[in-house]
């Protein structure tokens, strides 16, 4: 464990400023009566204390400093009219900033759906018309589709008839 | 209250596992309403800090003029970039450290001062002359790395208490005491004959 010779820099500072409980002082000062180098760094310590706080006196700022903190401030970052401070906060939330981003999303959704012609179709729709496509017989597609149909529904057809006779054929085989 | 009242309780409260400098809720309030763009919150603060950022600007670049413009930066750059703190308790801190990145680049980016020949006079005459005095220790001073020479003027131009000054300069539980401690030995050393001769 370390003493207060050993580590007296920082017992001669925390002294210095007051930091010490009563006991630490008390530990402290019996050391500085038994110890002469440490009896005069505490003394060398106390007069340089002394003329730090003189020649930093004068360097601290004048009464004035904050007015004049607060005037270049307003000078250079003048306030701004309501309906822009507004936005412009608005735009700093992080709320505002996901919507805005969600918002920008949704629209280029909707402006691809505009330029490709596909309109939204509900999944459960969906789902349940690719469900009726697979359980039909591939007979019964055979007759159902149309030779002129062209598209991805007609290939999605020959699709869903192939893997059900691809079932059929797996089924007789087992 | 006392310094070593003040001392005491500390220790008590770290023993209680709380924090001694805990922000009050209207001072968490203040700041969460400068982060929101309250212009009078922030004119408040920046009553309330200015000091504080000169200090540390002071104990890095040692100059007044150079000090004061850097936190005249520091306050816009913190206006215009407030929205970055999420945490009101962080604000101070996040404060100083702004002003203490600009002392650092206008340290940097100064060019060396040339050493004049009454300066080279001064510091080699020993005498105990007050100016001459005031420029050794000024000169021990510049020597400290920054951050010392930073916490050496909380504590003198502020009168801060260790804590104040480690919340401040954003510094772990303890650290000060060794940075002060060591910041008072170097200067101490290097102005020894000059002490000596004031005895």
């Amino acid at each position: 464990m370390a003493t207060v010779h050993d580590e007296i820099d920082n017992w001669l500072a925390a002294d210095l400023y007051g930091e010490l409980s009563e006991e630490d002082q008390r530990q402290l000062h019996t050391h500085l009566v038994e110890c002469v180098a440490c009896r005069k760094a505490h003394q060398e310590t106390k007069t340089m204390n002394k003329i730090l706080e003189e020649t930093l006196a004068p360097q601290k700022p004048d009464p004035a400093f904050e007015q004049r903190m607060l005037a270049s401030f307003r000078n250079r970052i003048p306030e701004r009219s309501g309906l822009i401070k507004l936005l412009a906060d608005l735009m700093r939330m992080r709320a505002a900033q996901v919507t805005a981003v969600a918002a920008v999303l949704f629209g280029l959704v909707q402006l691809g759906r505009m330029i490709t012609g596909e309109t939204a179709t509900p999944s459960a729709a969906r789902d349940r018309y690719a469900n009726e496509q697979l359980f039909e017989q591939p007979a019964q597609v055979a007759a159902t589709s149309k030779p002129g149909r062209a598209g991805t529904l007609g290939k999605s057809d020959e699709l869903a008839a192939t893997r059900t006779s691809g079932n059929v054929h797996c089924r007789a085989g087992s | 209250m006392s310094s070593t009242k003040f001392f005491a309780r500390n220790r008590d409260l770290k023993r209680l596992g709380c924090r001694s400098q805990q922000m009050d809720a209207s001072e968490r309030e203040k700041y969460r309403a400068a982060i929101h763009g309250d212009r009078e919150a922030f004119e408040m603060i920046i009553r309330t800090h200015s000091r504080t950022l000169f200090a540390i600007a002071y104990g890095i670049l040692q100059n007044r003029e150079e000090a004061e413009d850097v936190v005249q930066e520091s306050l816009i750059k913190a206006w215009k970039m407030r929205w970055r703190v999420r945490d009101p308790e962080k604000f101070p801190g996040w404060l100083s450290m702004i002003a203490r990145h600009r002392a650092h680049d206008v340290f940097r980016k100064r060019r060396p001062a040339p050493v004049t020949h009454e300066a080279l006079e001064m510091s080699d005459a020993n005498t105990p002359d007050t100016l001459a005095m005031d420029q050794q220790l000024l000169s021990a001073l510049a020597t400290l790395p920054e951050l010392h020479r930073a916490a050496l003027t909380l504590r003198y131009f502020e009168e801060m208490d260790y804590r104040t000054i480690e919340n401040t300069l954003g510094l772990t539980n303890g650290a000060l005491r060794g940075i002060l401690g060591r910041a008072l030995a170097s200067m101490r050393k290097q102005l020894r004959p000059a002490l000596a001769s004031t005895d």
